[in-house]
């Protein structure tokens, strides 16, 4: 753990100046406090303290049906209720014998791809606006974040909060004419990481903010159970897409984006997001190319009750390993549920990556972790 | 309205804002006092159509001296005292008796010399030139060479300056890569 | 009781206290229909003339906004915090409204109602006015220190230190950068500067002035806490600064301060560097001047509006290595420079001589931008990534 030393010279004795970020802060991405205390502006140290969105998720999960749970898997990560839907359905899959129809896979491959390119341009928005940059390229993103969302709204009735998936397929099939829909957002979507790549990579003031801020060693990751996007700016090839080959990832080519260096920046966990747009785009062309009609829902029965087992499911969501895990008694209701939540998890290296750096640096530290409130305190 | 009136405010502005920050044991309030005194100093050269000295009244005393004293105060910890507290100690009144003294020795002199105008108003001073023309001229012909001096003597202070804040922060530095 | 005089200086100074007021109301409506567009939006659109007699509401392209906003802040709470120093709290957007309001009496703003006769009007046109201007706005700091030390809040103090440390560096390359435009016309007086520049002579043509325009308004921007050195009231960071604590008509006031301090500043770098008042047609009709002088203020504005939208913010470290290493140089290599071109271009009155001086003197100070640029430049640069199959 890095260590800080307060500078004492003969007989000048400094304070230090502790303040709690949050709460109410407009950079901390909903209700999360950082205590830290200063040292002029350097931060000396930093106590992150959350639990204040706490829903209990978990413990509600084990008193109602399997299915139940579905949509307030949405409520976790509420940028990304497909991939969490997901996440759900896989562990759930797992207890029973079942068959998941292939365009319900292609199905699932294009949300979830879908819901990438959602999180991480936004995510490239709030983390330039945290540089201070008035929210133009949050708007930005914004407006292709709509389009896709308006997808979603057609395929599933709800913008956000799907609800879209089922264990063995997905609760309803797309509306005529979606697919050529998203063909053409996907189609439209490079033209505009190109525009925003270039007002933003190359940008002097983003890349002498970013670069050296906020390192994170790739041992230190690795030891940390650090995933998704911010394990690979850190330089380790590890995506759960290429592990675990889950749904059909195996059918389709994409490259992993990574680090070449062995410690990863804010710069690095920027860049690499954006890289990973592409390929999420590739994967997305792809996956609309193969897609055929056929039915959506496998042959699941009515009553999802599963013998005595237990199950992991688990998928590279945008920001990391979202795992489920389920303990399944033999009745209706699972007995255990827990949800491994890779914004918490990620958030634990805050303090590492924060101490000796300054107060605005700390601010962007926390932007390119990308956590959302909701997965965090769950 | 004339210029007697105007003396006569500024001059109070600046005997009270000068009491006020003795008085106050708020430190920053007695910098804020201080500030106004020199305002109200600023006034009264501006009054005497001197307005260089005006200006810099304003520039180093209320900009850059006001600041310096107001970092130095967030620099300590003990920004309030109690105003109930007084600073009283046992030989005021002689104190205030010498320096009393001191004062009139140093100014009767020079009072009683220069010979006053009756109902002197600053408009039968008026120059030809303006202040700060003067001002400069003299200060490149005749006063070059203390000017330069001058000069330099301040750059090596800030160079001074510029070493001893480098020498802390090299020393820091060894300290972590130790 | 002298009238007359009363009455001339009511004539100066009411002007001044109408139009840079009704400019703020305008502004702060253009920089929001400004930002709106360069951000995709549409920004306020609804208020205008509120149920007309033809039924409906009126909305004129929302430029009813400043005033509904202007009323919406006269009638909020006034919040003071709980240990708050009481006086100082209400004092900080007085004192920071008050330069900005009286330096904006240096400016040389002809109107046709003034003529050169009264001389109380002169009374503002002091020998040292240029000089005047650079220590009342060096007051604005203390009202910023007022308001962060007197809130009570650790982001007001933070905000606080942070606008001092920041306005008093950038002054010196401000100050600097106005110097040569004083040396070249010999007068530190704003009247003078501006006549030396009647005729399309304006100082931003010439390559020192040009480098002395930029640097002054780069300073500038710092100096009006604006993006991107808008850190005394990062609101990402330390939520809105030195004013975290304001609220109602004090907030108004300080946002007021702010706007008029940004008019009063670029009318300073509109008279130092872009002709003042010059323009096409001031010969034949002399009251174009002050329309001209303020069409420039709204240019300078504008892209101050501009910067705002698109840029992201400095750290305090670099904002500080930026003013020291980098403004510092390049201001005092420029003075010489100006300096040198003036003696060559007196000794020697031949336009080719003239020419190579401002050839040579583009390219040295071009140079210099760039060689220092190369020393102090952070050693980034964009990267590249590996992939995994």
């Amino acid at each position: 753990m890095p260590n800080y030393e307060l500078i004492q010279q003969d007989g000048l004795e400094t304070s230090l100046l502790e303040v709690s970020m949050g709460p109410h802060h407009p950079s901390t991405h909903g209700v999360f406090r950082m205590d830290v205390k200063l040292d002029g502006e350097t931060v000396v140290d930093l106590k992150p303290v959350f639990g204040y969105l706490h829903r209990n998720h978990e413990k509600l999960a084990e008193a109602m049906s399997y299915l139940a749970s579905m949509p307030f898997t949405d409520r976790l990560d509420y940028f990304n209720s497909m991939t969490n839907n997901w996440a759900y359905a896989l562990a759930a899959e797992q207890l029973i014998e079942i068959e998941i129809p292939e365009r319900a896979e292609y199905l699932r491959v294009i949300m979830s791809e879908l819901t990438r390119l959602v999180n991480h341009v936004s995510l490239v928005g709030f983390f330039v606006n945290d540089l201070g940059a008035l929210g133009t390229p949050l708007l930005y993103a914004f407006r292709e974040r709509e389009k896709i969302l308006d997808l979603f709204e057609q395929a599933s009735g709800a913008r956000m909060m799907c609800n879209y998936f089922r264990f063995g397929g997905l609760r309803c099939d797309v509306p005529e004419g979606w697919l050529d829909r998203t063909r053409e957002v996907v189609d439209r979507f490079p033209k505009f990481l190109d525009e925003y790549e270039k007002l933003l990579c190359e940008n002097e003031i983003i890349l002498s903010r970013t670069q050296g801020v906020g390192n994170l060693s790739k041992e230190l990751a690795i030891n940390a159970g650090i995933t998704g996007p911010m394990l690979r700016a850190s330089g380790v090839n590890y995506d759960i897409r290429k592990v675990d080959n889950y749904g059909i990832y195996d059918r389709f080519k994409f490259r992993v984006p990574y680090s070449k260096g062995k410690v990863g920046d804010c710069y690095d966990r920027f860049m690499v997001r954006m890289l990973e747009m592409r390929e999420s785009i590739e994967i997305l062309k792809q996956a609309l190319d193969g897609i055929e009609a056929g039915p959506i829902m496998g042959n699941a029965g009515k009553v999802f009750k599963p013998a005595k087992a237990e199950a992991y499911g688990r998928v590279e969501a945008p920001k990391g390993e979202l795992g489920f895990y389920l303990v399944a008694d033999g009745t209706t209701q699972p007995y255990r549920y827990r949800v491994r939540p890779p914004s918490f998890i990620n958030l634990t290296v805050l303090q590492d990556m924060c101490i000796g750096q300054q107060v605005a640096d700390a601010v962007i530290i926390l932007g390119s972790i990308d956590i959302v409130l909701g997965e965090v305190d769950r | 309205m004339n210029e007697v009136t105007a003396f006569w405010i500024l001059a109070a502005i600046s005997v009270i804002g000068a009491l006020v920050a003795v008085r106050k044991r708020n430190l920053v309030h007695g910098v804020f006092a201080l500030l106004v005194f020199f305002a109200g100093l600023a006034g009264l050269f501006l009054l005497l159509l001197a307005e260089f000295i005006a200006v810099v009244q304003i520039l180093v005393y209320a900009g850059a001296v006001g600041i310096l004293i107001l970092f130095a105060i967030m620099l300590t910890d003990r920004v309030t005292g109690k105003d109930a507290f007084r600073v009283t100690s046992r030989g005021s009144f002689w104190g205030a008796i010498i320096a009393l003294a001191v004062f009139l020795v140093i100014l009767l002199p020079t009072i009683r010399e220069i010979p006053l105008i009756e109902n002197a108003t600053p408009k039968d001073m008026i120059v030809e030139q303006s202040s700060v023309k003067e001002l400069g001229t003299k200060l490149i012909e005749p006063y070059i060479v203390t000017i330069e001096v001058l000069a330099l003597l301040l750059t090596a202070a800030l160079i001074g300056a510029v070493t001893a804040a480098q020498g802390g922060r090299a020393s820091e530095k060894g300290e972590n890569t130790e | 009781m002298n009238w007359e005089l009363i009455g001339d200086i009511l004539l100066a100074t009411v002007p001044l206290l109408v139009i840079f007021p009704s400019m703020f109301a305008l502004t702060t409506w253009v920089e929001r229909k400004a930002l709106a567009r360069i951000q995709n939006r549409i920004g306020p659109n609804k208020v205008g003339v509120p149920l007309t007699p033809y039924g409906g509401n009126l909305s004129l392209f929302g430029l009813g906004q400043p005033a509904a906003d202007g009323i919406k802040m006269l009638f909020k709470e006034n919040i003071v915090p709980t240990g708050a120093d009481r006086l100082f709290h209400l004092l900080a957007p007085i004192l920071s409204l008050i330069p900005a309001m009286l330096v904006l009496c240096f400016l040389p703003l002809e109107f046709p109602w003034l003529n050169g006769e009264q001389n109380s009007v002169k009374a503002f046109m002091l020998d040292g006015a240029v000089i005047f201007f650079f220590a009342i706005t060096g007051l604005n700091t203390l009202a910023v220190f007022m308001a962060g030390w007197a809130s009570r809040n650790k982001y007001s103090l933070l905000g606080g230190m942070r606008a001092i440390a920041q306005m008093v560096s950038y002054e010196i390359p401000l100050v600097l950068s106005a110097v040569v435009v004083v040396m070249i016309v010999g007068s530190l007086n704003a009247a003078e500067i501006a006549e030396a520049q009647a005729g399309w002579n304006w100082y931003v043509f010439q390559p020192w002035g040009l480098a002395a325009f930029v640097i002054f308004f780069i300073a500038a921007l710092a100096e009006t806490n604006r993006s991107p050195f808008d850190l005394p009231e990062a609101e990402s960071e330390i939520i809105a600064g030195y004013f975290t604590e304001y609220s109602g008509f004090k907030f108004a006031l300080f946002f007021l301060g702010e706007y008029i301090a940004m008019f009063a500043i670029s009318g300073l770098a509109v008279t130092l560097f872009l002709g003042a008042g010059g323009g096409p047609g001031v010969e034949a009709l002399p009251w174009l001047k002050v329309i001209w002088f303020l069409a420039k203020v709204c240019i300078l504005i504008g892209v101050m509006i501009w910067l705002r939208g698109t840029l992201p913010r400095l750290r305090v470290d670099q904002l500080m290595g930026f003013a020291w290493k980098f403004l510092l140089p390049l201001s005092i290599l420029n003075i010489f420079i100006a300096g040198f071109a003036w003696h060559a271009k007196k000794a020697n009155e031949g336009t080719a001589v003239s020419v190579i001086v401002w050839v040579a003197a583009l390219i040295i100070l071009y140079a210099a931008a760039k060689g220092l640029d190369h020393v102090n430049r952070a050693k980034v640069k964009p990267r590249t990534y590996q992939y995994g199959e």
